[in-house]
């Protein structure tokens, strides 16, 4: 390789180097959906390709942050069996995430939500 | 070289080369590959030192780095590779050495001191692999630990290397250190006393 060569490699290579160090570890995932965009029900919505899910509540829109508490698998609602399913240790919660069945002992944790101008503002919860 | 023979680059290179030194089928450039994958592992290790954390959050700190962090799959994925593929390209340099029988004196002790930096370089693959931390690599560490417990004097050896290994967990601050310090800078020093022989005996092909 020439020496022009090497100097446009690394020209290139400063802006992903910066990036990645300058990201933030622990990052935690955030959303924001138009009220519009999600008419909300009593049986628990998916948000988009998120682990966001989201339903009306009593009084108040709850959000979902569908994490598995026994290692971190990604769960889903199971709307036919009311229930949320774990893929990787079978573990079961009911609608309102507590632990049914299997590995998993704790809860599923709620994400928080905030309503503001006609969006929910979803914020992933510190474990 | 031309324009470059006052300059450091020229000095790198011998002023006289045998013309059939020059030849590509004289070394296939292996040395030349080994030698851009360790450049390549040394950048792109010094990246991942910024976030990997030894021991118990060594595997929850690399799933982080994966999957959080922008460009951080691209650098990890190169570190791996690029030490894949410096442990297959020494050992070809190793095969195409003795197949052109340049181990032989005058040249010897650089042959001794690449069988040395490929002990370094496997042993460097080993440590890695053991630092991702997951289950497998608590698996090697328990292999590794006990093929080192034969040695005569092997139990001090093994906690010297290993440090306290679990078979959940190979990833030790010990392991860390020998990875990152010791036997990457020994492997770096060593390469080059090996090119300043190879600089000085007859010289070949750069890459």
């Amino acid at each position: 390789m020439g020496r022009k060569a090497l100097l446009v490699l690394g020209v290139c290579s400063i802006y992903p180097v910066s990036r990645y160090l300058r990201g933030k570890e622990n990052q935690l995932a955030m959303a924001q959906i138009a009220r519009s965009e999600m008419p909300l029900q009593i049986k628990w919505q998916r948000h988009g390709q998120t682990r966001f899910w989201l339903r009306q509540g009593n009084d108040r829109v709850e959000a979902m942050w569908a994490s598995c508490t026994h290692l971190g698998c990604e769960v889903s609602y199971d709307s036919e069996q009311d229930q949320w399913v774990c893929p990787c240790h079978g573990s079961l919660y009911n609608r309102d995430g507590q632990p049914v069945l299997g590995p998993a002992l704790g809860p599923l944790v709620r994400a928080e939500v905030k309503e503001k101008d006609g969006f929910y503002l979803l914020q992933q919860p510190p474990v | 070289m031309g324009k470059h023979n006052n300059s450091f680059t020229g000095h790198m290179r011998p002023r006289q080369i045998m013309a059939g030194a020059l030849r590509l089928r004289a070394t296939f450039c292996l040395g030349g590959f080994s030698f851009l994958a360790f450049i390549v592992l040394t950048i792109t290790g010094v990246l991942l030192l910024f976030y990997y954390q030894p021991g118990e959050r060594a595997f929850a700190s690399l799933s982080e780095l994966d999957s959080v962090l922008p460009y951080g799959g691209l650098i990890r994925s190169l570190h791996f590779w690029a030490g894949q593929l410096m442990v297959i390209t020494v050992f070809l340099h190793m095969v195409r050495v003795v197949w052109s029988r340049a181990y032989r004196p005058l040249k010897e002790l650089n042959w001794l001191t690449g069988v040395a930096l490929f002990g370094l370089t496997v042993m460097l693959d080993y440590s890695g692999y053991l630092l991702r931390g997951g289950q497998e690599s608590g698996s090697a560490a328990t292999v590794g630990q006990a093929l080192f417990r034969l040695l005569p004097g092997g139990q001090a050896l093994a906690t010297i290397f290993f440090g306290q290994p679990t078979p959940q967990n190979g990833s030790t601050i010990g392991m860390y250190v020998w990875h990152v310090f010791i036997l990457a800078g020994v492997a770096g020093f060593l390469q080059l006393f090996h090119f300043w022989r190879i600089r000085r005996g007859s010289g070949v092909r750069p890459l």
